[in-house]
This record gives structure tokens, sequence and C-alpha cells, in this order.
């Protein structure tokens, strides 16, 4: 079933055209890799969806809601989660409360009941647990108490997935997760991916440079330039698309 | 090798009423022994230290600054007066008025701080300072005669068994900056431990994440800066409790400074800094008024009290390189080498380690 529906999104900087007419679906489920040379407009086809930046036209569905209305704090809550490319964690808190900062959508307690510790109690306790057992399943828990600041790369690159789904996505978008990773690192991480998505049951936009990691967890590829889309399709019809070669993969000869 | 203590378990339930239980002591032996006018400056130093926990959640714990929180204060301060005396309201009543005016031009200050920060906020919070002393002075002389302002007219509740006397009323403010200062702190304190408090560091830390995580950035701010004042207005109201005339200057841009200084030097973002901090600025403060040396030596006009600024300004500067966390930061980390409290351990780990080790497996 169709999860995402992008019609004709166009986003402009001034004179600068970022994104010019895309359209894609997603379904239920999916992993979709996006990829496509620097500048193509992955990353602002990324904040277009987490509502960072407003799309000059076009449409954008999800789940039947009208993305383009909701306003950036509210796309959580409908099962919109993302990670950051360069990282945008909270270095001064711990790992434990960087996670439950990522399932603040699925509280309800405000500042009235907090002031009052009304009925927080309980709450506080779920997410604690919840984000613990996250920790635990992205082996992050032996740092649980440790300030995100001054970790690892791939640690904080791990406490990024771990945050985004603490807010109990249904949609992951991922901005170049393997960056920064070594090989050993990159293998465990496609293994991440494919266990999260079974797991918590998601799909994924994946915007990725890493050619292998990106065929081999991807259930269909998007390849972009230039803001446009120049090749959908499944891994290796996209991965043999002349135009795509041409402007993008090269020829290894 | 420190002693290691979990948190919320028995033992820390324990430190921590061996810690009040300390506190509680000194406060019962100043209020039966102390002098009226030690009482009074216990009394001060309270009330400087909840306008630096109010700063503190602003500014500790969300990330904007305020220079304007002796505005708040004043502002405070001005509708408690002017409700007991030219409108004969209840001085208790009064409280709540002044901490709702204050939380709502709080509010007003903080929309601003929505599309500026650091320095920029820092600006427009230091012209709300600057402007306040003038439109006091103004509304005063319009208005009332500076008299009708004078003094909350609070007495001790019959059930407390003062007397309206001086020493009476000095026990009796002493108590009540004590439980308005548990309050204040109980309010910050509630807001770090919960969903809210989480949030406004995230702000802090990170706007972008934050909002992409689900935090509506313009309320958090808004309401966090309209809490802050209206905590700033609590110790504006205590302020207008121990003084007998209010005039437009007790609320300058210096008072701003001086919750910022109390803040840094008890530790920003910390629960106890800016208590910690307050009694330290207020009491060094003190002393150096009282003990500073007469150099004699400088011109005219610095010969006295600015020398015990000077030196304030220097204990301050030295302070801050000695202790960049703060006083709560230094003690922190020498308690450390005797006992540390760590956090509760995660839940039932082995069965939640158990669940990913079965859905890896095929």
């Amino acid at each position: 079933m169709t999860m995402l529906e992008a019609n004709d999104i166009s986003v402009k900087f001034g004179g600068i055209v970022a994104l010019d007419g895309l359209s894609f679906t997603i379904d239920d489920g999916q992993i979709c890799g996006l990829i496509g040379p620097n500048g193509a407009g992955k990353t602002t086809m990324f904040n277009v969806i987490s509502r960072i930046y407003e799309a000059s036209s076009g449409q954008l569905t999800f789940r039947g809601h009208n993305l383009l209305k909701v306003p950036a704090h509210r796309i959580a809550k409908l099962g919109v989660a993302r990670t950051f490319q360069n990282l945008a964690l909270f270095p001064t808190m711990t790992l434990l409360e960087n996670v439950m900062v990522g399932g603040h959508s699925t509280g309800t307690i405000g500042f009235a009941r907090s002031i009052f510790r009304f009925g927080t109690a309980r709450a506080e306790q779920t997410l604690r647990d919840e984000a613990g057992d996250l920790l635990v399943a992205l082996d992050l828990d032996k740092l649980a108490f440790h300030p995100a600041a001054g970790l690892p790369f791939g640690t904080l690159k791990r406490l990024e997935i771990a945050r985004a789904l603490a807010a109990h996505p249904t949609f992951l978008l991922m901005d170049e997760p393997a960056s920064g990773l070594t090989h050993s690192e990159v293998d465990e991480l496609s293994e991440t991916i494919k266990r999260i998505r079974d797991e918590f049951k998601l799909a994924v936009l994946l915007v990725e440079h890493h050619m292998a990691m990106v065929m081999n967890v991807s259930d269909k590829v998007i390849a972009m330039e230039f803001g446009r889309k120049i090749a959908e399709g499944s891994p290796s019809a996209v991965q043999n698309d002349q135009r795509v070669i041409d402007s993008y993969l090269g020829t290894s000869s | 090798m420190p002693i290691t203590i979990t948190e919320s378990s028995a033992q820390h339930w324990a430190l921590r009423f061996v810690g009040v239980a300390t506190l509680a002591g000194v406060a019962v032996y100043f209020a039966s022994g102390a002098a009226p006018s030690t009482l009074g400056k216990i009394t001060e130093a309270c009330t400087l230290a909840i306008a630096a926990i109010a700063l503190n959640l602003l500014l500790g714990f969300n990330g904007q600054i305020s220079l304007g929180h002796s505005t708040f204060a004043g502002l405070a301060a001005f509708t408690a007066g002017y409700s007991v005396n030219a409108w004969h309201w209840n001085p208790w009543l009064s409280l709540l008025i002044s901490c709702a005016v204050c939380f709502a031009f709080g509010m007003l200050v903080g929309l601003p701080a929505l599309r500026l920060k650091g320095s920029y906020l820092a600006l427009v919070t230091l012209a709300v300072a600057f402007v306040w002393p003038t439109v006091a002075r103004k509304f005063l002389n319009q208005t009332v005669k500076q008299s009708t302002l004078t003094g909350m007219k609070l007495k001790p509740p019959t059930w407390t068994g003062l007397a309206n006397n001086r020493a009476d009323r000095a026990t009796f403010l002493f108590w009540l900056s004590i439980a308005l200062l548990i309050v204040a702190y109980g309010i910050v304190r509630n807001i770090r431990k919960s969903r809210i408090g989480r949030s406004l560091v995230a702000v802090r830390d990170n706007e972008t994440a934050a909002a992409v995580m689900g935090v509506n950035l313009p309320l958090t701010k808004t309401i966090t800066f309209g809490i802050s004042a209206s905590l700033a207005g609590l110790a504006g109201w205590l302020t207008a409790a121990q003084l007998t005339t209010l005039d437009e200057n007790s609320f300058s841009i210096l008072t701003s400074i001086k919750y910022l200084l109390a803040l840094i030097l008890g530790g920003a973002a910390t629960l106890a800094g800016p208590v910690v901090g307050a009694f330290v600025y207020y009491f060094v403060d003190n002393l150096l008024k009282t003990n500073a040396p007469k150099w004699n030596f400088l011109p005219g006009q610095l010969s006295n009290g600015p020398v015990a600024s000077f030196l304030l300004g220097a204990v301050v500067v030295a302070f801050v390189f000695i202790a960049p966390t703060g006083f709560v930061g230094l003690i922190k980390s020498q308690t450390r080498k005797i006992a540390i409290v760590v956090p509760r351990p995660l839940r039932h780990k082995a069965v939640a380690e158990a669940s990913v080790e079965n859905s890896k497996s095929p």
C-alpha cells in the first residue's frame, strides 16, 4: 500500500531550483534508496518531508495527511522520524535522555502537569524502559548514562537511529547513515537497517552515497540529478540505467 | 574507591533525608537565635536565590538569555504595592496577581526570542531592563504618589503566633522567603525531571532536532519565558514585602546582572546552582561591603564602596577560572571522590537482549 506520495514537488531558494517537479511513492515496509551526485536535491527532499524546508509547489501525502500543511513538530506524531547527516544530537544529555527526547511525541505531559508532577511517574517509567530497550537493541546500553558529547562518530550514528525509533515511527528517513563509518561499521549498518525495518515494521527512505550498501538494502532506488528524478526501479535496474551511469555512477573499467 | 549509591534507592533517600534535615536544622537555628538584621540578610539571599532559579530555568535549561529579569521582579513588586495600597487588596492575593502579570509580560517579551538568539536576545531584554525605571517613574508621577506604594502591609498571620513588631516580622519574612524558595526550587526541579524539562534542554542543545522530535518550539520557548518571568515576579513580590519604600531604581539593570552572576557562580543548568550561587554571591558581597579596605589613594568617590565592587569583580573573575562549572560543579567533583550517585539500571536487560537475539536469527 502506498504510504508516502510526493507529487511534482519543487523547492526554490531565490533563483536556485533545488527540486524541480519531483514525484515518487513509497510503500509500507519498503526500503527506498535515494541516490545522486552532491547537489542533486536529496537532502532538500528530506528536509521537505521533515518540514524543515517549505516546498514552493507540489503535493506531499503521507497516509492521507497533507504533509505540507502539518507543522514540523507534528510529523513525529504522524509517524515520520529522521536521522541527520551530520548528527543533530543533544550533546549535554546522556544517551538515555537523547532517546527519551526521541519519544517526546509519544507523551502527553505538558507544562502544568509536569510542574505539579501530576501522573508523570508512570509515563516517565514507560518512556525510560522503552528508551532502554532501544539502547539495548542498538548495542548502546553500556553507555546509557554517558553524555553524548565526545563519543565516537559510529556510536553517535547508532544513537541517531535509536532516538528516531523512540518516536514509534512507521516511516524513517535516514540521511547518509553510512557517511564517516568504517567498512565493518557499514556492513553492520546494512544489517541494522534491515533488522529495524522488520522488527519495527518501518518504511525507510535512505539517502546514501555508499553504493554497495544502497544496492544491498534497498527494495527500490530513485536516482536524482539537478533536482529531478532520472531513474526509478529495482537496484539492478537503476544500476544499469545509462543516465545514472553517465551522471553519477560512472563506468568502472 | 568511591561508594556508589543507586538513585532512588533506600540509601539515596536516606542521604537526601539527612541533607534536608541538616538544612532544616540550620534554618531553625537561625530563626531561633539570630538577630533580625541577620535574618533580613538571609531573607534577601533567599530572594536573590529565587530570582537566580527563575533565570536558570530560562538560561540554564532552555538556553534563552534574559537581562530583563529585574524588570519582571520590579513589575511584580509594583503590581503588589499598587494593588495593596491603592486598591486595598489582600497582600496574599497580590502575590498571585503579580505572578500572573509577570507571566503574561514574560510571554510577551519571549515573543522576539522566537526569532533572536544569543547576544541579539540579550540586547532586546537589555532594552526592556533599561526602559523599566523610566516607565516606572512616569507611572508613579502621573497616577499616585510614591508613598502609596510603601511596603506590603504584610502581617504575620495569627496562627504563626508572631506579633507585628520588627523582630517577629523578620522571623516571619525569613520563613516566608524559605517557603517561597522551596516552591520555586520545586517547580523548576519538577519541570527539569519531566518530559517538558527534557524538551527544554533539547531546544537549547539543538533546535532543529528538537522540532523533528515533536517539540513545539514557539510554545515551549514562550511558556518557559512566562514561567521564568513569574518566578522572577515571586522574587520581586518578596522584595516588596521586605522594603518599606519601593523606588524604580530598586530594579535596575544592575539587579539583572546580579541574578546572572549568582547563577553563573553557582552553576547554570544545575538544580542547586542558583541557590548556592545566590548565597555565596550575597554573603561575599556583604562581607566585602562591610570589610573592604579604604583605599584613600584612589581619587574621590572611588575610595570606599567601589573598592568592594572592585574586589567582588576580582573574586568573580578568579572564581570563573577556578570553577568554570560553578560552585556546584566544584563541590560535585570533590564529593565524587567519596560517593557517586548512579542512575537506576535499565529494566530487565536480559529479556530485552534475548528478544533482539531472537529477531536476529531467521
